[in-house]
Order: structure tokens, then sequence, then C-alpha cells
């Protein structure tokens, strides 16, 4: 292989790529970076098994070829060079990459690129098409309720559900659900459910903040990987196998209790009940009580600490339905307020040990489900 | 005849078992392979992992991407899981469920196998289970063992249990002069030494040392047998300075005892130590069947009470009592 | 701030609690302990037992070969502790800055209650009458500027006295004792100790720091000296901030049986919860203590990720921790500990509604107990089988 390309392209595009490299792995190679020549371009990839990213940069190729170095090493070089070309040469018999720029002459031990695991690519025939910023809302609403412990593996995932013209992207770490529905820009013939790792989905937002054309997606015939493709990046998520709890049982049909509030100031209450419930178990009371013709309907957020002390932040509200006071983790509710979206959310309550729904006000596509908090003994 | 390309040596009905559930692609979830050291058992669940896994049709080939990757221990999708430290630790348990909570990266199946798996902890063991009981379909288990006696039964009885035994000394000699192309005298003294063990006399091949040692310590036998109770004392507290050497050297003055008795009876069968074999004659000639067999005996009470903890010092120390003094040889 | 502590220590407690009852055995060797031919062992023994060599731990058969006219008393531990709540109530009038150590002991922080009560020595003997006189039981009292020379100034207190040492004398005071008298110095340190020729807590200070640091490494070395010197930071810890509830249990008998012990530890996870669910708490961590028959004693936690208060979770994860931890040897004591206590709030759960039924149910049985007594309702495994006659 012998290749020049600009070594701020390179560290571009190697900064994309490294968020996949393993940490620490069985198999050596996955510390390495794959970096080869695909007709014009040079592409780098790097794979922990679990997420795969490749990314393509533009580059002059004067002989086909690839090697795979170690990450580290690779990286804090090209960062460590001056900006312009690099030009890149592997000794194939020894597996050294002589990387060139200006006056530095440097000569990285590579690994053969034959040990690299392959990474699948794109099936573009199959492809469905989303826009990118609605994707990376959905990602922003669910992902974060996706369970970050791994004794029930099915919930580090998140549900894709692709069915006619929608995608529905569902998280539950078993305490909280977010469900969040979008359009497809073309439909799919036959519904399709997958569950992506929720450590993919976002990695996938954050790679694809410069993304302008819509991102296609497809799953690999034997439905074990799921490939997003993104101009001049792929990336590609092993499936998680097994059946996603049913969703739609956990959401209530019915409630009592409809509170609207502004979602600013609900925000800044559950963070300033933050302060006290973060010494107390996370928990706060909300107590919501229904206005009659002169004052407005309220909803109270209050924490409690022993050592700290306390507070009480008193809301107007729109409050139909009976009276509640109801105890929540005050950081779920903060995760849900910063996503939200909306100006106004809606809080459904019908029990202290009720699940309640917060939806955001003007967006039916997004709804959000939270176990309450039990407080005390008998 | 069986057609398999399985490169497995002798267990042939575990082989023809396994190439069958490879063939169908219908492996057991689970499979526990028992039996003693060196005779083949990581060898055959390896080879179990590139028949489900190989790309070729006639599985495994042995030369596709995947076969080469399992063989070299490289394959995204098969795990050896040894002992990290004295343990097999539950740690290590979570993280291969995290893995096979995922489709496989390359090939049909995800493989992990499990060796020795009798070191695991309880925790590692009871956490596996959850595994045994609910595995998604393309996981298979090899759980590796010298003694399924050492296993929580729950983790046995949910594995399909294939039992290694080990080959004779002709399907060993057959292999070393074939496969390892080693010269026929040299192949049939490791085949005899071997016990059946192909693995120890493959290393044994390829490392003098294993051979020059064994000499040694059947040189040190013989001196033993002339000498006084203080030079006996002396050389159990040396011998047992190292871990496992006793029971190495125990080990094999067994086979040497067995040989001496024997001899002694005027028996034809095989000697193990035939590189010895005059030695041996001229020893049965001072000694009687019953003295010999007492010898061999006292040998295997040693390895019982060592393999279960006992001090081995004072083990070799009786031991070494027990063994007649000659002091004409 | 320079702290006065106290440090009461009640002396030779049990058999001074079963004198009041039976004043005919004072000035008698006497003793509370297991019974020989159960290999029972001695858990108190009055001053007079003293002389001819008894001492608690030791077993009951050396005791009486020692001592054959000793008079041994089975324990009466309910009596006891009612004993030491009275103690404890007394010193709580002095000051809500009290830490019951132990059963018979207890520290108390009088910084700044000279006013009150007039200098430290002043208090001390004021309380040494009372207890004697008002409740009728022994005790000796160590006072210094914190909770390590207060303990040690007790023992050479002992019996029936009163030691202070004043405030920069602590270093002076411990120099002449055995290094065993320091706490934390088990045997093995002390051997390890002895091993350099250092006996005596005031030679560990003279030793060179880099040889302390070869055997104890860099922070058991700089802990060592810093408590040979006589410094101890350790705040009194009222019980205001209870740090742990747990109940433990001595067998009669050294119990090796894996199902006698997991039955055992059951029966003490449910008592560690029923008392952390009556006083509404749940703990994110769970402690097992194993005490072998040689009295060699551990303990091992581990913390969760929610705080539990339930029994099943409780038993669950001490029985790992146990069959991580246990090596097979016989077990002289057992127990069970949850920390890291916090209101008894739970998140509840989306998929396992199960869960709740569970929680409902053991409120339930606890309320069965509270009114008809804890043997009230037990659990299968934990009902014994009726002995044949």
């Amino acid at each position: 292989m012998r290749v020049s390309c600009l070594q701020e392209n390179l560290a571009k595009g190697l900064s994309i790529v490294s968020r996949a490299v393993a940490a620490r792995s069985t198999l050596p190679v996955l510390g390495n970076i794959l970096i080869e020549t695909d007709q014009s371009r040079l592409k780098l990839a790097a794979t922990n098994l679990e997420i795969g990213i490749s990314c393509w940069i533009g580059a002059r190729v004067d002989e086909d070829g690839g090697t795979t170095v170690p990450a580290r090493t690779f990286v804090d070089l090209i960062n460590a060079l001056p900006q312009g070309q690099v030009d890149m040469d592997l000794a194939v018999k020894t597996q050294t990459l002589s990387v060139r720029c200006g006056r530095f002459a440097n000569n990285v031990k590579g690994v053969d690129k034959e040990e690299f695991p392959i990474i699948p690519k794109p099936d573009e025939h199959n492809a469905i098409h989303i826009a990118p910023d609605a994707l990376r809302q959905m990602i922003d609403q669910v992902v974060f309720a996706a369970a970050a412990d791994e004794s029930r593996p099915i919930l580090t995932g998140v549900l894709a559900k692709f069915s006619g013209k929608t995608l529905t992207l569902a998280a539950a770490d078993g305490f909280r659900l977010s469900v969040r529905t979008t359009a497809l820009e073309d439909g799919v013939d036959e519904p399709l459910e997958v569950i992506i790792p929720a450590r993919a989905l976002a990695e996938l937002g954050r790679i694809s903040g410069d993304q302008v054309d819509p991102i296609s997606i497809t799953v690999t015939p034997q439905r074990s990987q799921i490939l997003f493709h993104l101009t001049n990046i792929d990336l590609v998520s092993q499936l998680i196998d097994g059946k996603f709890p049913d969703y739609t049982a956990i959401i209530p049909k019915a409630t009592t209790t409809k509170t609207i509030v502004d979602t600013g100031l609900l925000l800044k209450a559950c963070k300033a009940a933050n302060v006290f419930a973060r010494e107390a178990a996370n928990i706060v009371r909300v107590n919501i009580v229904p206005g009659d013709e002169l004052t407005p309907g309220h909803i109270t957020i209050g924490a409690t600490s022993a050592e700290t002390g306390d507070n009480a932040g008193d809301l107007d509200a729109s409050v139909t339905g009976t009276p509640i006071e109801i105890a929540f983790n005050v950081k779920y509710l903060i995760d849900v307020l910063n996503v939200a979206g909306a100006n106004q959310v809606s809080l459904e309550t019908s029990h202290p040990s009720a699940p309640g729904i917060l939806r955001a006000i003007g967006d039916d596509a997004f709804t959000h489900v939270i176990m309450p908090m039990h407080i005390g003994g008998r | 005849m069986t057609s398999h390309p399985w490169p497995v040596i002798g267990h042939a009905w575990a082989v023809l078992n396994l190439d069958q559930a490879a063939t169908e692609y219908r492996p057991a979830h689970a499979y526990l392979i028992s039996g003693p050291a060196h005779i083949g058992k990581t060898t055959l669940a390896r080879t179990l992992a590139m028949a489900l896994n190989c790309e070729a049709d006639a599985r495994p080939c042995g030369q596709c991407r995947s076969c080469k990757l399992i063989a070299s221990g490289k394959h995204p999708d098969v795990q050896l899981i040894e002992p990290d430290g004295a343990h097999l630790k539950i740690d290590q348990v979570r993280a291969l469920q995290h893995d096979l909570a995922l489709s496989p990266n390359e090939g049909r199946f995800r493989v992990a196998i499990f060796n020795p798996f009798e070191v695991a902890t309880t925790e590692a063991q009871n956490a596996l289970l959850k595994t045994l009981e609910e595995p998604p379909d393309y996981a298979v288990l090899m759980v590796v063992t010298a003694d399924p006696e050492l296993l929580l039964p729950t983790i046995v009885s949910r594995c399909q249990l294939i039992a290694l035994r080990p080959l004779t000394i002709t399907q060993v000699r057959q292999a070393l002069t074939t496969t390892w192309r080693i010269e026929n005298d040299r192949a049939n003294l490791l085949a005899h030494l071997s016990g059946g063990r192909l693995g120890w006399a493959v290393t044994a091949a390829s490392d003098n040392s294993i051979l020059d040692t064994r000499a040694r310590r059947l040189d040190d036998l013989i001196v033993l047998l002339k000498s006084n109770r203080g030079a006996r004392f002396a050389y159990a507290e040396a011998i047992t300075r190292k871990e496992d050497h006793a029971r190495d050297a125990i080990d094999l003055w067994r086979t040497w005892w067995r040989d001496v008795m024997l001899a002694a009876s005027g028996s034809n069968a095989e000697l193990v130590n035939v590189d010895r074999a005059a030695q041996i004659q001229s020893l049965a000639t001072h000694l009687d069947v019953g003295q010999a067999s007492a010898a061999a005996e006292a040998c295997g009470r040693a390895l019982w009470q060592i393999d279960r903890n006992a001090v081995p010092r004072l083990v070799v120390e009786v031991l070494l009592l027990d063994f007649p003094h000659l002091a004409s040889i | 701030m320079t702290r006065t502590i106290l440090h009461i220590d009640l002396d030779a407690f049990f058999v001074s609690v079963e004198l009041l009852d039976r004043p005919d055995l004072r000035g008698k060797p006497v003793a509370v302990g297991g019974r020989a031919d159960q290999r029972g062992v001695i858990a108190s023994a009055s001053y007079e037992a003293r002389k001819f060599g008894v001492r608690s731990a030791m077993p009951t058969r050396t005791a009486l070969q020692l001592c054959p006219a000793l008079i041994l008393l089975p324990g009466r531990h309910d009596i006891y502790s009612q004993h030491s709540r009275e103690v404890i109530s007394m010193l709580s009038e002095i000051t809500p800055q009290i830490e019951q150590f132990s059963i018979d002991e207890a520290f108390l922080d009088v910084t700044g209650t000279e006013l009150r009560y007039g200098s430290a020595d002043k208090l001390a003997h004021w309380l040494h009458d009372r207890i004697r006189n008002e409740l009728g039981l022994p005790c000796s009292i160590g006072i210094a500027s914190n909770k390590l020379v207060a303990k040690i100034a007790t023992e050479q207190a002992k019996p029936n006295g009163i030691c202070r040492v004043p405030f920069g004398q602590e270093a002076a005071f411990l120099a002449p004792l055995p290094v065993r008298a320091l706490w934390g110095v088990g045997p093995k340190t002390a051997e390890i100790l002895k091993s350099m020729g250092v006996e005596t807590i005031g030679q560990i200070i003279q030793t060179r720091s880099d040889t302390l640091v070869r055997h104890f490494g860099q922070r058991g070395a700089a802990d060592l000296i810093r408590r040979a010197s006589g410094e101890d930071e350790s705040p009194v810890e009222s019980a205001q901030s209870i740090k742990q509830v747990s109940q433990e249990t001595t067998f009669t008998r050294d119990v090796a049986d894996v199902s006698s012990l997991r039955s055992v530890l059951l029966e003490l996870s449910e008592h560690v919860g029923a008392r952390l669910r009556e006083d509404q708490l749940s703990a994110r961590t769970i402690a097992i203590k194993i005490r072998y028959g040689d009295f060699t004693t551990f303990t091992r936690q581990t913390t969760l990720p929610q705080p539990i208060d339930l029994d099943q979770p409780i038993f669950e994860t001490a029985w790992s921790l146990f069959e991580a931890n246990w090596n097979r040897r016989p077990i002289r004591l057992i127990g069970v500990a949850a920390r890291g206590l916090g209101l008894a709030a739970r998140q509840l759960s989306l998929f396992e509604p199960r869960s709740e039924r569970i929680d409902q149910l053991t409120r339930t049985v606890d309320q069965i107990r509270h009114r008809f007594g804890t043997q009230s309702l037990q659990r299968g495994s934990l009902i014994r089988p009726r002995k044949k006659k």
C-alpha cells in the first residue's frame, strides 16, 4: 500500500473510528485500526465486535493494500504531526507502516489485516432512508432510558420497529420507558423488529452531527447486524438476540389526573429539588392540586434531606382530575424534561404506585413512562 | 471408516456424534467434555467450533478464514475462557454473557470453551447456570473438565456429556509418525510413556527437558532403593519444594513399579518404560511380585492423598519408606 | 480543639450482673460461659476467677482445669442487654455524643461539659459512683484526648478504677505497653514486630520508618506510627447516625454443615430485614461476619445498585458473600449486617409486579410477627425437625 492524504483529514477520520476501538479484549487485533485503500479513497475502520465504524477520507492512492495499526500509537502519532500531506507506505512482509509528514519519518508496526474482523457492507437495494435530524431527535429522546447494567441484556438495547412508513424506537431500563415514532422517507414492505445496543445508537447520534443527506439503514439478511450508512461514514452494530418486553402493555390506557405545566419551569423546580434529593435517594415528592374558578391548579416539587435541608417549588399548572401526592426519582424527571423538546409537558398520574406518563404537548409521537418511588413501610 | 475431515486423532465415537451435529447445524447448547489431561479435549471442542463456522462444504476444511482464525484463537465468535489466576471468575462469565447477547459477528455460532471449568468459583458456576438454562439459538457452550464430579451437579445435568478416554498406544504412535513425522523408535517410546495422552506425547516430542526429567527421576528411584532413611527424607524434602514435581514423579514411579511387577510375574504384557526393559528385568530378579505390586499401590495411594490436599512432603516421606530397601542392585 | 473522651467499660459485666441476683457468690471464682462438654468458652470471669488464670474466650474445659472450684453460670443475654440499656441511658443524660461500642463498653465525647460537670476527672468519678450505687455495677473509666488512648487507659484502670492520660502525654503513656495493647495490632502484626525486635509501643516509634514500610506498606506503616504515637481522629459516633443494623449468632458447637449455616443466615437476614422495615430504613450495603473456631474473624461486604429492605435480597446477597468467602472450616459465629442506610424508598419496577407482591407479603409477615411473636410464622426451611426420643 502506498497512499497520501492530508493530516487534518486523517486525524478527523481517526477521531471518528477510534470510538469503536475495543478498550480491552481477548482479541488483540481489536485494539487496532484497519487502514486500507478503497478505490481512490482511504478507508479507516475499528470494531469492538459490538459496534464497528468505518470512515473514508480523500487520498491519492499509488498502490492498493492495507494493514491494521495499534490505535493508541497511530492516533497519538497523527495528532502530533504538523498539518499537511502525510505519505504512508506499507512494507507487506514486516507489516510495518512508514508514515512521513514534512520532516517527520515514523514506522508503525502493524498486524496483518486478515486477522481483523469482517465489517459487513450495506446493501443499498433494501435500504430504509431517514432524515438525520429526525433520527437524532429519536435517539436523544429514547436512548437514555435503556438499562446501563447488564443483568438483563435485552434492556441494554433499544427496540427499533419498522412498519409501513413509520419507525418506532423504544427503550426501558425497568423503571422508565421512552417511546418515539417518526416518519420514514420511504416505507418498508415487511414489518421489521430488531434490538439495537443503546451504545450503538448513542454513537450514531454523536457521529451524525454533520450529516445532511438522509441516513440509509439496512439489516443483514441473517438479522445479526444493522448498518447505518452516512456520507463517508458507516456504522455497523451487532443486534441483541431475544424478545423485547411488550412495552405497549406498560403504558396506562387511562389516568385520573392530568397536569399541564411549563417544561422549563418544571425542569428548574426539579433541579432545585435535586440539590436536596441527591442526599436522600433522589426522592422528590410531587403534590398536585386542581384549581377552581378563582385559583389555578398547582404542582409542588419538594425534597427533604436529613443532612442538608429541604425545599419546595410551587408552580401554577392546569390540573384536571383528582389531587395526588406521588414520589419520583428526580433524576428520571430531569432526564426526560431535558429532551422533551416542547414548551409544555403533560404529566398524567393515577396512584402513588402506578406509572406516570409524561408527554410533550403538541407532539404525539413521544411518550415517556416513569414508575414512581414507594416511600416508607406500611 | 468415516469420511469426516476432522483433524482429531482417536475419540471416534465422540467425533462421529459431534460431526453429525455440525453437519446438520444442530449442536446441543452445551457440551461437557471430560477426560484426563492432554488427551485432546480442547482440540475436540475447538474442532467442533471450526466445523460449525467453516465456510467450505466439507467441514471443517482447516483452510478458510474462519477455520484459520479459530485454530489460532483469533475468531471473534469463538472464545477460549481460561482461569484468571487460580480461578475462573464470575466477571469472566459476565463478560461472556454480554457477548452472547449479541448475534455472531462472522460465523453462524458463538462458541465459548471453558477450560478447565472445575477451577470456576461457585459464583461463576452459578452465574453460568442462567445461560445454560436459556441460551440464544446461536450459542454453543463447551465445558471442559478433568472430572465432572468437581462441578456443580446442576451444571452437569444441563450439558450433553462427552467422556473422552486415553488413546491406545498404537493410535498415539501412528499419529506421532504420520502427523508429526517423528521417527519410529522415538514415537514408540513416547507412545508408551504417554499413557494414551497424545497431547503429552506431542509436547514431549518437541521439549527434550520432559524426557530428561523422566530419565533423571527414574535414576533417582534406583539410587533411592539403595539409600537409607536419611537420604530418602532429604529427597522427599527436595522434590516437594516445587508444586507438581512430586506428583509427576510418583505418577512416573507408579508406571515403573507396574512394569517391574509385570516382569517379576513373567507376564508378556507390554511395558510402559520400554527403553528401560533391561533395568526393569534386572530389578525384577531382586523382588517378588508382591513387593512390586505393593510399591505400585503405595504410589496410587500417595497420588490420591496429594489430590486431596494432603501435605506433599509427608506423603512422599511415607511413600519412600514403603519402597523396598535393596542394598545390591 | 482538644477533645475529652471518656471510655467506660463495665468490669466482668456478665458476672457482675449475675452477682446482683446471687449475692451469695460474691468473692468466689465465678464465670459465665458455655458448658465444657459442649466445647463452650468463657464469656466473662470474675476477678477472683481471673487470679487462677481464667480469661474470657478461653475454652471452659481449660478454665475448669485451671480453677476446679470455678462456679459456671449459663449466660442470660436478655438480662445483660437490659442492664446495658440502663447504663447507656444513664450515660446519655450527660451528652448525646455517646457511642455504644459493645454490650459493656461506651465512648462519651464530653468536650465542653466542664461548666456543667466540672473537670473530666470529677465527671468520671461521679459517673463511676452513680453506676455502682444506682445500678450496682462496677466499671472502669479511661479519659484521654481520643478514643484510642481512652480505651487503652481503661485497660490500665481495671478493675474498678479511673485512669486519665493528660493531653500531650499520649505517646509517653503508650510507650512502655506491649504492642498488643494497641488497637489493630493482632497476633500476626505482633509476630512481625517481634521479629524486628519490637515488643513495646515505644519501640515502634523508634523503628526506622523504611523498615516498617517494608513490612506493612506505606499506608500500614504510617497508620501504625500514628497510632503508636497516640494519635486518633475518629469521632464518637452517636446512635443518631447509626451506621448499621446487624444480627449475629454464636453457636454452642462449631458448625460446618452448609444447610444449617444457610438456614441460620436466612434467619439472621430476616431479623435484619424486619428491623430495617420497622425503622423505615433501607440498606445499600450488606455485610457478613464469620468467626472460625480459632477465633479468626473477618467481614466481607458488597454494595448493591438499589437500596433494599426485603428479606430475600438481603439473604441472597449475604449467601453469595458467604459462598464466595467461606473456606469450609467450622464456624463459631456468623452475622449479617445492613449498612449504607437511608430512608426506605424503593423505585417501583415497570416489569415486575411480582416483586411488589413479595414486598406486600413480607410486610404482612412483619405485622403477624409483631402481634404474635417471631416464631409465629416461619419459612419451611427454618423449621427444625422435632427430635425423636
